[in-house]
């Protein structure tokens, strides 16, 4: 037991007597020079610009990163938004603008009108129903009471006949005047359409399709949307033109077989 | 300026820290000049690399430069200093991979001077400056082998040559825990010493 505590603390001497032994490590001899640039540094550390602080090599993969997908989001919205958003510059409104009262005051010609030839029918009505002086009398006294009653009655039918004649007239002449304003129309809308045309060629003067698209305009024959909507134009106004020579000729043998005398 | 030298520098360590504290820059630096080749010898021989021991050396003067305000004069000055050299060599030495790196030159080549260490020969013949190098080499091999734990008490004990009081400071260990960590060193480093031994 001893023994083995004597060795061992025999063992134990000659480690610590070899680590003792060891020698010892100094430093460098710009040691303390080197200490000293570090605490000056310490004190007064360097400004960092911003652009030093912003343009670092550690950011360089997140810059790459970032204009990548602007490029990406770049090219994407070009093809999706741009391109598909173009349209024909012939591409014209369905709807018209309906026609001013103006219009129809210009299509109807002047002097005539629904009143004025009512007037004048009755005029020639009375002047035919009505003889000189003395004739009227004499017819008067001829005729019995109940004549007279059934005349006045007849009179006041012919009356509300020609009221009715008059409005129809009247929707006649509208249906006319409409006529013609479709007609005005059709001569105003291709005026418009050309001078578009024609400003849009001033504007891009390289594009020859615009040439040849104000040439096609000024041809009805040739442009086949503009000829659509003036054929159906033409197509509306010739209905109601006949619809009005129609109606015309009702009202003229109406008018005739509701003359008494 | 002259005479006023040779009186800091016959002032104690903790007067010294004292006037550093109070502004006087001149102590630090005799301070450094006291304890850089103790410090330099203990981290070298826990962490087994020259330029890591250096660049703690620094480390630590660096942490007593910026927080001189915190010692107390409480407690001796070189225990608060090998305290924070510790300290750091420990934070180093789980950070790097684990190597030993020892070389028999062990010099600074920027320093212009061919310094080598302090071999304590006295022979003069070239084969016995040989084996001592040798000798340093498995020496300083067999500490690096050895746990950090155990490492720290016999470098502390057996190479500074600090009292038992003092390691306690240190390493914030009670007595017995050093007493018995220094034997396990002992023990271990004679095992893998026991070639030299024999020599």
């Amino acid at each position: 037991m001893n023994d083995e505590i004597k060795n061992r603390e025999h063992a134990d001497n000659q480690v610590s007597k070899l680590l003792k032994n060891l020698p010892t490590v100094k430093t460098s001899a710009d040691f303390e020079a080197r200490l000293q640039r570090r605490i000056t540094q310490e004190n007064h550390p360097e400004k960092i610009g911003f652009f030093d602080k912003v343009f670092q090599a550690k950011f360089v993969p997140v810059f790459s990163y970032s204009i990548v997908a602007m490029i990406a989001v770049g090219v994407v919205s070009y093809y999706v938004f741009l391109r598909t958003g173009v349209q024909s510059p012939l591409s014209l409104p369905a709807n018209e603008s309906p026609v001013s009262t103006e219009e129809k005051a210009v299509a109807t010609p002047p002097g005539e009108s629904a009143d004025s030839r009512l007037r004048e029918s009755k005029r020639l009505t009375k002047e035919e129903n009505q003889p000189a002086g003395n004739d009227e009398t004499q017819r008067d006294k001829q005729i019995s009471p109940e004549g007279k009653s059934a005349m006045k009655q007849a009179e006041k039918k012919a009356d509300a006949v020609d009221d009715k004649d008059a409005g129809e007239l009247n929707a006649v002449q509208s249906i006319q005047s409409e006529a013609g304003a479709a007609g005005a129309l059709q001569d105003q809308i291709q005026t418009q359409t050309t001078t578009k045309l024609q400003e849009r060629s001033l504007a891009q003067p390289s594009a020859i399709g615009t040439q040849q698209m104000i040439q096609s305009s000024q041809i009805p024959n040739v442009e086949p949307m503009y000829r659509k909507s003036t054929s159906l134009l033409d197509s509306v106004r010739q209905d109601s033109l006949q619809k009005a020579q129609k109606q015309l000729q009702l009202l003229q043998q109406k008018v005739k077989s509701k003359k008494p005398f | 300026m002259h005479n006023q030298e040779p009186a800091a520098r016959s002032q104690s360590d903790e007067e010294l820290i004292v006037a550093f504290q109070q502004g006087h820059t001149e102590a630090f630096n005799i301070l450094v000049g006291r304890y850089k080749n103790q410090l330099m010898n203990y981290l070298f021989r826990y962490l087994g690399d020259y330029d890591q021991a250096d660049d703690a050396v620094q480390e630590t003067f660096i942490r007593v430069y910026r927080k001189k305000d915190l010692y107390k004069p409480i407690a001796r000055f070189s225990t608060w200093l090998y305290t924070i050299a510790t300290n750091i060599a420990k934070t180093q030495f789980h950070k790097r991979k684990r190597y030993v790196s020892f070389s028999s030159k062990n010099r600074r080549e920027d320093s212009g001077q061919d310094e080598r260490r302090d071999i304590p020969d006295h022979t003069s013949s070239a084969d016995s400056m040989a084996d001592s190098t040798l000798k340093q080499e498995i020496i300083q091999k067999a500490l690096d082998s050895i746990s950090p734990k155990y490492r720290e008490v016999v470098v502390l004990c057996d190479i500074q040559e600090l009292t038992y009081e003092e390691i306690c400071d240190i390493t914030g260990l009670n007595i017995g825990t050093v007493k018995s960590r220094l034997n396990r060193g002992r023990t271990r480093l004679q095992e893998l010493l026991k070639d030299i031994h024999h020599e």
